[in-house]
């Protein structure tokens, strides 16, 4: 079979982490892991495709089963050494539609198709001599082999396993896929780029790509934090006002909405983050977010037009100073200004003592004016750091948690607000952006794309 | 252009709003696409263009553009009737008195100006939502008016970043149509009236005063159309005192010459009214296509990322079905043993290993086997051929049974009943965690053979 790009097949013993080095590399949550052995029964390839073009594939394989049987049967006869990769195809030929081998023909026929093997070991158990008959039927297929000491436990047994792999395997490597960090996945990759030389340059190009990757998701989430400050710190909720004032249950119930809805917008966020950084199976225990002691600004008021009574009277002023400086420009400035100011008089105040009546105005049914009451955007200080804590401690937990590690992630508050303590440099910026949003006002693109990279840059630092 | 852009944003708001659009579907249209990755504006346009059989009939962009165009017909009929009748007014003559020409100069040429000021202090602020300086324009009026009985889908356009450069492109385009609506009713007037211009203050302005005023104004034409320039003669001719109903000698003498005045007026109107707001409106359309741009690449800015950027995927190609759960059966357990085995056998696991747990359980036995590990199938069989009676089988708890133990096991269990002891490591004293036992309980259950119990 033609070999484009380099293929790895992941083999061992049964229940040695093959699955959960396999999730890690291929960043795929999706890959059954199980505490049981032998729930592995097919090879499944994990191709790294850029564009439809496939750069590598890793390949999770059952464990062994029967290796003393099959060395026995690869030894029955004598086989010179350039010849041992045909005795090694020969026996997944004759035992294709043998039951008692499929795990082996499984784990075999990749490795057998040019894939490089990737041996994987419990370092924190005692090396063991049943291992031995496994090692020897990989070193019969002659492809490039390493061998990796996956750490399930505490314990370390890692001299001892170093000692026996290293009489078989090119390299051995210690990887720990529930703690890898994306660092060690680089240099793990760039081991297996050292396997063989015609496949070093697609797995460094890989390499690059994995990094390009991690920026991407990087820059997603700084983009998708600042919307979520953006959207939860500009939110305002308002409903209309029948009477003449808002009822009690009224302001109530819309607080509640308020507090729904904040919760949504974080919730959402979370979900997305979660989408990014393929970790959509990954299960959160979390305090909601608190509001409790939070005040809910909460105003009623009037629009007509939509134009708070504020804005009318200052629309008022201006186009009475307008219409009066006309009037003065008649009188080539002789009038003093006095048009102007006349005009500006007579705009507000018509605005002013004018509106409720044209706010009651009713055209074709409608009522001009609108009377509601809203609540938000919050004023206080501390809630935008609360939220966005909260959100850069959830980004920081998937970002770096491997997809082998599917425990929950526990969202402790007062850990969080401890756990991020920014510089006052930083928070100067951040300042800036709350500042605005909570007065009601858009803030300008560059300020945004300023907290923006901002954010990415917390986030670089803590993403490993 | 400005508005094939404003329907691009509104397509795309749609789009964008109700379709879901994947990664790959995105990239693989931008791959599709690679001559347009460099320029986005219209990388998101072939796209919009691509998409809009999926949107429902009329598209908002269809009722959006009916609705501007019919405010935008009504508005421009409203200015144009506004300026004939304003024009009609301030040039009204029937041969009683001459017409004060500051009114009509204060109109096609102040106004336009202070206008234009304004105008060009709103597009400081322009990309703020609330603009206090388009509020004042009377089509922002009728935009609030159209707005309020409106339905809520054209709310989309009403991004300040587009609807603030939109009101003030249309006010400038009612003050030119207003002017030139002007324009026309003095060329006419000109044309079908024997019109006489004069100008009338109660200040102490002098003809030499005023003359230098005008000369300002004129300054744009004076050298193009030196017949538009007033005269210090035709100022100083046409100064009006009215004394009661009469009118001065002066001016009876020249009523010829006070029609000369046209001239001037026709120019200030085209100079100042039309020709300044023309330039403004150029710019300010302008502006208007730059906030377009901006507002399609801020909407389009994740289906342009996946446009634009490597699709990379990392995932399994096909679904994995997990192996589902057998049957399991109780396996019978002992929790002691006895002082005496006749055969003591060892899976993978040395002599000296099994004479430690030996001495360790008190164990005493005639015949230590090892098997597994390194022995050949042959030797385990002449293991198995030798066992008559019960035998105590050490495993080593942290390694899960393989097939090639289970074999073993089954040939053994049908010559002896086999106690199946797992070890634990030393860091553990020797005791299986609960998680390994139970690998080992689970799969011994699954042979269904009474004859082997496992040492808990």
């Amino acid at each position: 079979m033609s070999q484009e790009y380099p293929r790895f097949a992941v083999v061992g013993h049964p229940n040695k982490g093959k699955s959960s080095i396999v999730s890690t590399l291929a960043h795929d949550e999706s890959v059954h892991i199980s505490t049981l052995p032998g729930t592995t029964t097919k090879q499944r390839s994990y191709p790294l495709k850029v564009d439809g073009v496939t750069l590598y594939a890793l390949y999770d394989t059952p464990g062994f089963q029967r290796a003393r049987a099959i060395l026995s049967w690869l030894k029955q006869e004598e086989t010179p050494a350039h010849k041992r990769v045909d005795r090694v195809k020969k026996f997944i030929y004759e035992h294709r539609d043998n039951p008692r081998y499929q795990d082996e023909i499984e784990l075999l026929e990749p490795i057998i198709n040019g894939a490089g093997i990737i041996y994987v070991v419990d370092g924190s158990k005692p090396y063991g001599v049943e291992y031995e008959a496994e090692m020897q039927i990989l070193l019969w297929t002659g492809q490039p082999s390493m061998a990796l000491i996956n750490l399930i436990d505490t314990t370390d047994y890692v001299a001892e396993w170093k000692m026996a792999l290293g009489q078989h395997f090119q390299m051995v490597r210690l990887f720990n896929p529930m703690q890898a960090n994306f660092a060690q996945h680089i240099t793990l990759l760039e081991s297996m780029a050292q396997l063989k030389e015609e496949w070093t340059e697609l797995v460094k190009e890989s390499i690059k790509i994995f990094k390009l990757y991690q920026q991407q998701k990087i820059t997603y989430s700084s983009e998708l934090i600042t919307t979520l400050i953006i959207d939860s710190l500009s939110l305002t909720l308002s409903s209309s006002i029948k009477g003449t004032q808002a009822t009690k249950s009224q302001e109530l119930q819309l607080t509640q909405e308020y507090k729904q809805k904040l919760r949504l917008l974080e919730e959402e966020a979370h979900h997305t983050l979660a989408k990014i950084w393929n970790h959509l199976l990954l299960e959160k225990s979390s305090q909601l977010l608190l509001l409790e002691n939070i005040d809910l600004f909460s105003k009623e008021s009037e629009t007509l037009f939509g134009l708070s009574k504020q804005e009318l009277i200052a629309t008022g002023v201006a186009g009475g100073a307008l219409t009066g400086s006309g009037v003065d420009l008649m009188l080539a400035g002789s009038s003093l200004m006095l048009g102007s100011t006349l005009g500006a008089v007579i705009g507000g105040a018509g605005a002013l003592f004018g509106y409720k009546e044209v706010a009651q105005l009713k055209i074709l049914g409608h009522k001009l004016g609108h009377k509601y009451i809203q609540v938000g955007p919050i004023q206080h200080a501390n809630f935008p750091y609360i939220l966005l804590k909260r959100v850069l401690y959830y980004t920081q937990e998937i970002a770096n948690r491997p997809h082998a590690n599917r425990a929950k992630i526990t969202m402790d508050s007062s850990l969080i607000q401890k756990e991020f303590t920014l510089e006052t440099k930083t928070k100067k910026t951040l300042d800036k952006m709350h500042t605005l949003l909570q007065k009601g006002d858009r803030p300008k693109e560059k300020l945004i794309e300023e907290y923006k990279q901002l954010i990415y840059q917390i986030l670089i630092d803590r993403v490993e | 252009m400005s508005n094939s852009l404003l329907k691009t944003y509104i397509d795309l708001y749609q789009l964008i709003k109700t379709q879901d659009q994947t990664h790959e579907e995105s990239r693989r249209f931008g791959l599709a696409h690679s001559n347009l990755l460099t320029n986005p504006i219209e990388l998101l346009d072939a796209w919009r263009r691509s998409q809009l059989h999926l949107l429902p009939h009329p598209s908002y962009s269809k009722r959006i553009e009916d609705i501007l165009f019919r405010v935008t017909t009504l508005s421009f009929i409203l200015s144009f009737l506004f300026g004939i009748f304003s024009g009609m007014g301030l040039l009204y003559y029937n041969g009683d008195a001459p017409i004060n020409l500051l009114y009509f100069l204060t109109l096609v040429s102040f106004v336009p100006i202070i206008t234009m000021v304004f105008t060009l202090l709103a597009i400081l602020s322009a990309n703020k939502s609330k603009n206090i300086l388009i509020s004042i324009s009377p089509t922002y009026w009728i935009e609030k008016i159209v707005r309020h009985f409106s339905t809520k889908e054209i709310e989309i356009y009403y991004n300040p970043l587009i609807s603030n450069w939109l009101l003030l492109k249309r006010s400038l385009l009612l003050g030119i149509i207003f002017s030139f609506a002007i324009l026309i009713v003095l060329l006419v007037s000109v044309l079908t009236k024997d019109i006489a211009f004069s100008w009338s203050t109660t200040l102490q302005i002098t003809p030499q005063e005023f003359h230098t005023l005008l000369l300002a104004i004129a300054l744009p034409w004076q050298e193009l159309v030196p017949q538009a320039v007033p005269s210090l003669e035709l100022i100083q001719k046409s100064q009006y005192f009215r004394l009661g109903n009469m009118l001065n000698s002066q001016l009876l003498d020249n009523t010829m010459l006070l029609g000369e005045w046209w001239k001037f007026l026709a120019m200030s109107t085209i100079v100042y009214a039309l020709l300044l707001r023309i330039a403004l409106f150029g710019f300010i359309s302008w502006g208007y296509k730059r906030a377009l741009y901006h507002s399609i690449l801020l909407l389009g800015k994740d289906i342009l990322h996946q446009m634009q950027e490597p699709l990379v995927s990392t995932q399994a190609l096909t679904k994995e079905t997990p192996l589902s759960p057998s049957q399991e059966a109780e396996v019978p357990t002992t929790k002691s043993l006895q002082q005496s085995y006749p055969y003591v056998i060892g899976w993978a696991i040395d002599e000296s290993t099994i004479q430690l747990h030996n001495q360790r359980e008190a164990i005493e036995t005639a015949i230590i086997y090892q098997a597994g590990g390194n022995n050949s199938l042959e030797e385990d069989q002449e293991i198995i051929d030798t066992i008559h009676t019960t035998a105590l089988l050490y495993v080593k708890s942290w390694e899960p049974p393989t097939m090639d133990f289970i074999d073993f096991l089954m040939d053994l269990s049908s010559k002896s009943s086999v106690i199946l002891y797992p070890l634990g490591t030393i860091e553990n004293h020797y005791m299986p965690t609960d998680e390994e036992f139970a690998i080992w309980e689970r799969k011994v259950s699954l042979l269904k053979n009474d004859t082997i119990r496992m040492k808990r």
